[in-house]
């Protein structure tokens, strides 16, 4: 299951992680996030290890979303090494979060 | 409240299809339409069966509605404007609000995209078509929305009680929004040149030389097209169509789109053909939920 993400443990989940990190960044009330919260939970369940899926619930963490200039909702972020090197706007397919895990 | 079992958006040879699928398999759709889009503007065609002589787009467009007629299906013509879904779908015009179970999205791809090289570089970072989706983001900031019809006056007034302030950017166009009152968002006439800011959206530039402020800018073209809906629904789109199943359907239940909207080729034999497949498919998801209630 994908972890909530929020101001408490971003440094250790995000910024300190050894492994990528794909972050949704979605709102209760917001259709496009519902239809591609069941994409997110799939690659969550098939990380293996080999990379962390978090949600960042842009009600709850305002000040994270704006950290990272997220204006847009749904809104996908890769992180390595703790930077953030790849985004997606909007839903698309499963395919292309997975490219960006590469 | 009044609840339809098939709403049609678009009366294009999609639209029209799979209106004539539905009624012949025992469901009576409504249709709603606004015009005939790219095939009004069609001047002679005669690459489709059974044509010994050219028709204009204009006509084939009138001889469906008149098919539609005498099936007695009931059309009317309004603006598409917002469709929501919360198990059931509530399709949103410039004059009502109708409820249905199943959906069939087939009003066209829309052509009046705007040549705005910026509208990708901003796209994430200021650049929004969904005002329901990313008003948040604009609490308190000064907007605008491209657009010059009930569809952008429609977006602006999602935004106007939490944006700072909210203008309607017409490109050049006269502004129509049909007999709505814009109230206190403000409309600009000219022709939108360019777009920038450092790492997002600050100003659009006009043709005078003149900076129009902005923290977002959205896009609210034309009319509310299928790919404008499908978008807020949260369907899959690429390359401006919308992604479907081979059989039409999408991932929410009930929820079909045929012709133009879904890409390939734009032309008059693939819409009837999706049009035809979404009747169908739409006729058999109803007919699982009479079996299920």
């Amino acid at each position: 299951m994908a972890m909530e993400i929020t101001m408490d443990n971003f440094e250790q989940e995000i910024l300190n992680s050894d492994i990528p990190v794909l972050i949704d960044f979605w709102a209760t009330w917001c259709m496009p996030c519902k239809m591609l919260a069941p994409v997110i939970e799939e690659l969550a369940e098939e990380a293996n290890g080999a990379y962390k899926v978090g949600k960042i619930d842009v009600d709850k963490s305002p000040r994270l979303a704006a950290q990272f200039g997220v204006m847009n909702i749904p809104t996908v972020m890769v992180f390595k090494n703790g930077k953030a090197v790849d985004r997606s706007v909007g839903v698309v397919p499963k395919s292309n979060l997975e490219a960006m895990l590469k | 409240m009044e609840m339809e079992k098939l709403i049609i958006a678009g009366a294009g040879p999609a639209g029209v299809s799979a209106a004539l699928y539905a009624v012949r398999s025992g469901i009576t759709p409504l249709v709603l339409h606004k015009g005939g889009g790219a095939l009004e503007k069609a001047v002679k065609i005669e690459n489709y069966y059974g044509l010994p002589e050219p028709v204009t787009g204009a006509e084939l467009y009138k001889t469906g509605l008149k098919q539609l007629e005498s099936f007695q299906v009931p059309v009317v013509e309004e603006e598409l404007l917002a469709v929501e879904y919360d198990g059931d779908y509530t399709v949103q015009t410039t004059e009502h609000t109708y409820h249905s179970k199943a959906l069939i999205l087939a009003t066209g791809a829309k052509r009046n995209t705007l040549a705005l090289k910026e509208l990708k570089k901003y796209e994430g970072s200021g650049i929004s078509y969904c005002a329901v989706c990313d008003g948040f983001f604009y609490r308190g900031k000064e907007v605008a929305v491209l657009g010059n019809g009930p569809y952008a006056l429609h977006e602006s007034k999602v935004l106007e009680p939490l944006a700072a302030k909210v203008t309607i950017l017409t490109n050049g166009k006269d502004a129509d929004f049909q007999g709505e009152d814009p109230g206190n968002i403000q409309v600009m006439t000219q022709k939108v040149i360019s777009a920038g800011g450092d790492t997002a959206l600050s100003y659009i530039q006009l043709e005078d030389g003149s900076r129009v402020p902005v923290s977002g800018l959205f896009v609210a073209l034309g009319t509310a097209d299928s790919t404008d809906i499908a978008r807020k629904l949260g369907l899959v789109i690429e390359n401006n169509h919308i992604l479907i199943e081979p059989d039409t359907s999408t991932p929410l239940p009930g929820l079909y789109a045929a012709g133009d909207c879904t890409g390939g080729m734009l032309q008059i034999a693939k819409a009837v053909y999706e049009g035809a497949l979404a009747g169908t498919k739409a006729v058999s998801y109803l007919k699982t939920l009479k079996k299920e209630s």
